[in-house]
């Protein structure tokens, strides 16, 4: 009976597209799960998983022409409540659940709202929590607030609050992603109990190892599109990498011409939550690519070359002597600039004209007698707009108003005015249009072959590929592979930061 | 049982309770009136006002709001209705506190949909609302008292349960306002506690996103809290004039400090989400406490409010410490563990 059952389809949609103003999040997808298995959703950052869960959860309502088929039945208008009533959950990433409520509520809550309760009836929402936690076979203190537990367990209360609902299809969003190795085993057997109950499971991971490890079925998403579903056991590691990568794009590597000594030195940084054991080296004149998945670390490890995330331990030095800079003040004098991954909330002030902007970080250099030379402040800052191509090259315009490319023109501007030996780019292209990105390569590729020492962070491959001249690729807050550029492949980098190379190593 | 026992014991509406007792502790030693039944009654139903208005500020911070005009809408509650006593003589006191409630839930719900539907700030929002509602007053009754009100609703403001005179001249009972304190605890803790309407503002305040995506009425939830807010102080101004048994319209000037702080004190947290009728009752003795041990040990009340707020101060300092170091030690990156060795 269960067998019959779990074979059946559960839910099914064709010909998804989903469009946003000037994106194409999705393209005619075609997915499908049955009960009774677990399906991986795999992609790359932006490959449309997220955006596709939202259509599953009736958050986003796909463009017209779509077919989406629950139990057999054609959906017409998938609406949130629609979508929990027709036994769809989704478990985001940030598990939506209460912070400052108890277990049992957080449990029971929605099922109180479903049954159109006025009062509580605190006895029904205990024995329904129990019962909830029961089946998953975990014993946590119901009357436990919520915000006292870990993140596991936390875990675990949004997967028991979905099986109250009498869930058919779970989605869950990067559930490992915050989990030990041992919470991870417990997540995975409570995965297959729930399969065995003839459950659906959608299972989002950039893990390909715990993928493999524990789904039936994989689909595989890029660039929004639909590329293909395979058996896992009629699969393997390689081929999936070549379906998230896609077929190599010949690339015009734009390489250093001018590398000279090592300007900084990082041996075996360390933090606790962050990076581990990280050791790298950058010239002069060369572009360090930094790539891996989203969560690998990146981002916090180049936060600790600028004194925004100081690490636990080892040793960074700058010209051969040692540095330990506390704050980003500290790191500019050093000569370290940072351009941040988000330039509206970090790197610029947006209700600010572009001259004050620019010259924000050397404001300083302006004063004489206690007051701010302005004429000369213009002068600096245009010189700066006209070196980087910005426009409209308006002093005056409002950071807010400049198009996303020129925006991050001015970031970058902003820290050359500081003239630094080492500049930090982090995801320096995102959501900058065609042009203003091969701009922004040539401009960093330009800096790199006047002096200057650059490390970009980024989960492009083809920007890695095509600038940099070595690419450090990390994985769960280490190093997991380091690579000349020239002539190193999209496939080479995903399988670092996918899968745990020096296991697999060992095992061999 | 004893995992009840152990809750308490840990959390904050037992800290307040800690203070609380030393509060008395060293209340009593200073002048041995403090705890005797008389004083305590006096304090109990000069706070009743205080804690009538903390019910309401409770909810709204319950919501991750604020509300800066507990004053304009008192002061308006009870200049109007002072005002149709002194005209007609109207004294029927159900119909007064029906009166005071609707006026006080105009004010309010006004506020609600402000935050709600306009998106305003709730500082902001409701500073508005407050020196609006302070200008009207202030032309209306040019700043004068409103004196002579009928008998009646003064003679409620002295009514006492369980009177008996101690041969000095003086009853001693418990006063009424304690039962209409009592009353609004009850069903602030009835609607917070075992209505869904209350559980959702809870669960909207410590996470709206979730509560949207569980499909809640997010707006509605935010305008009941300051609609509700709005009624309580409504019948809090009501029992004030029965107990001044006059109408001073600048009597509230600055008095939404203390309701905030009686609720902050109580445990509450300003983000939403955190906070409770017991903590927020122990907060408000605590309040009353504090300024009549000073004014038994016979210090000037300035020093109640400087020492009042130091403990706000400290209070919420200790809660964002406590916040910046989880944030702080909050794993970002899952590392990988060391390499097995022996390869």
């Amino acid at each position: 009976m269960p067998g019959a059952e779990s074979a059946r389809l559960f839910i099914r949609l064709e010909n998804v597209s989903k469009t946003f103003p000037g994106v194409n999040a999705l393209t005619n997808i075609n997915f499908d799960v049955r009960g009774g298995e677990i399906h991986g959703l795999i992609g790359e950052n932006g490959a449309g998983k997220s955006t596709l869960i939202k259509v599953l959860a009736g958050v986003h309502k796909p463009d017209p022409g779509a077919v989406i088929e629950i139990d057999g039945e054609r959906v017409d208008s998938l609406t949130p409540t629609e979508s929990m009533r027709r036994g769809i959950m989704v478990i985001y990433q940030d598990f939506s659940l209460f912070p400052t409520l108890t277990v049992k509520e957080n449990i029971a809550f929605s099922e109180q709202i479903e049954r159109k309760r006025r009062l509580v009836n605190w006895k029904e929402v205990e024995e329904v929590s129990k019962r909830a936690l029961s089946i998953l076979g975990v014993d946590i203190d119901l009357n436990a607030r919520l915000n006292t537990l870990s993140t596991a367990r936390q875990q675990l209360v949004a997967i028991a609050r979905a099986l109250v609902y009498d869930s058919k299809l779970l989605v869950m969003d990067e559930p490992t992603s915050a989990l030990s190795s041992g919470e991870v085993e417990n997540l995975f057997r409570i995965m297959r109990d729930l399969r065995s109950r003839g459950m659906g499971i959608i299972f989002i991971s950039h893990k390909l190892d715990e993928l493999f490890s524990i789904v039936d079925r994989m689909t595989v998403l890029r660039d929004g599109m639909y590329i293909g579903t395979r058996n896992a056991g009629e699969t393997d590691v390689n081929e999936i990498i070549t379906m998230m990568v896609g077929r190599e794009i010949k690339q015009e590597h734009m390489g250093g011409t001018n590398i000279g000594e090592i300007v900084l030195e990082v041996q075996d940084i360390s933090k606790r939550g962050n990076f581990s054991n990280v050791t790298f080296n950058l010239r002069r004149g060369e572009i360090l690519g930094i790539t891996g998945l989203v969560g690998a670390g990146r981002t916090e490890t180049v936060r600790a070359l600028f004194g925004l995330n100081p690490p636990d331990s080892g040793t960074i030095l700058l010209e051969g002597k040692p540095i330990a800079p506390k704050s980003p003040a500290e790191a500019q004098a050093l000569g370290i600039a940072y351009v941040p991954e988000s330039r509206q909330t970090e790197g610029l002030v947006m209700q600010q004209d572009a001259e004050s902007n620019i010259t924000l970080s050397i404001l300083k250099t302006f004063q004489k007698n206690m007051l701010i030379q302005f004429p000369e402040r213009s002068k600096r800052s245009v010189e700066l707009m006209q070196q980087l191509n910005v426009k409209p090259a308006y002093p005056f315009m409002q950071a807010a108003k400049f198009s996303g490319g020129n925006q991050q023109k001015i970031v970058v501007a902003k820290w050359l005015a500081t003239k630094p030996k080492v500049l930090i780019v982090d995801e320096p292209t995102n959501g900058v249009d065609v042009g203003a990105k091969t701009e922004i390569h040539q401009l960093l590729r330009q800096l790199a072959d006047e002096g200057m020492a650059v490390i970009m962070v980024s989960s492009e491959l083809p920007e890695i590929l095509s600038i940099s001249d070595r690419v450090l690729v990390m994985r769960r807050g280490r190093i997991n592979g380091e690579f000349e550029a020239k002539g190193l492949t999209q496939e080479r980098i995903m399988e670092r930061a996918v899968l745990d190379t020096r296991r697999k190593e060992a095992g061999a | 049982m004893n995992g009840k026992l152990k809750r308490f014991v840990a959390s904050k509406e037992a800290s307040v309770f800690l203070i609380l007792i030393v509060v008395a502790v060293a209340a009593t030693l200073m002048n041995p009136t403090f705890l005797s039944f008389a004083n305590l009654m006096d304090v109990l139903k000069s706070n009743s006002v205080l804690g009538i208005c903390s019910m309401g500020m409770l909810v709204i911070i319950l919501t991750g709001g604020i509300d800066a005009s507990v004053c304009g809408q008192l002061a308006l509650v009870t200049v109007l209705t002072g005002q149709l006593m002194l005209g007609t003589g109207f004294d029927n006191l159900v119909v007064l506190y029906i009166l005071g409630i609707l006026i006080g839930g105009c004010t309010g719900l006004g506020n609600g949909l402000m935050v709600s539907r306009l998106g305003l700030p709730p500082i902001i929002a409701t500073l508005g609302t407050n020196s609006i509602v302070m200008g009207f007053i202030k032309y209306y009754t040019n700043g004068e008292w409103l004196n002579n009100l009928p008998a009646r609703i003064g003679n409620f403001g002295l009514y006492k349960f369980f009177a008996y005179s101690d041969g000095s001249g003086s009853t001693i009972g418990v006063p009424v306002q304690l039962l209409l304190y009592a009353v609004m605890l009850v069903l602030t803790w009835f609607m917070l506690r075992r209505t869904m309407l209350g559980r959702s503002i809870m669960a909207m305040g410590g996470n709206p996103v979730s509560a949207q995506r569980i499909g809640l009425n997010t707006k509605n939830l935010t305008t009941f809290a300051y609609l509700f807010a709005g009624c309580m102080y409504g019948f809090a101004g009501i029992t004030y004039t029965g107990i001044m048994k006059c109408v001073d319209p600048n009597a509230f000037l600055g008095f939404e400090m203390d309701v905030i702080g009686a609720v902050v004190l109580g445990g509450a947290l300003m983000t939403g989400g955190s906070g409770s009728v017991l903590g927020t009752f122990l907060g408000v003795l605590l309040f009353a406490f504090i300024s009549n041990a000073l004014t038994l040990a016979h210090i000037s009340t300035y020093w109640q409010k400087i020492i009042v707020g130091g403990i706000i101060l400290l209070a919420v300092s200790f809660d964002m410490i406590k916040l910046h170091r989880e944030e702080r030690l909050q794993t970002k990156v899952d590392i990988e563990p060391k390499e097995v060795s022996g390869e």
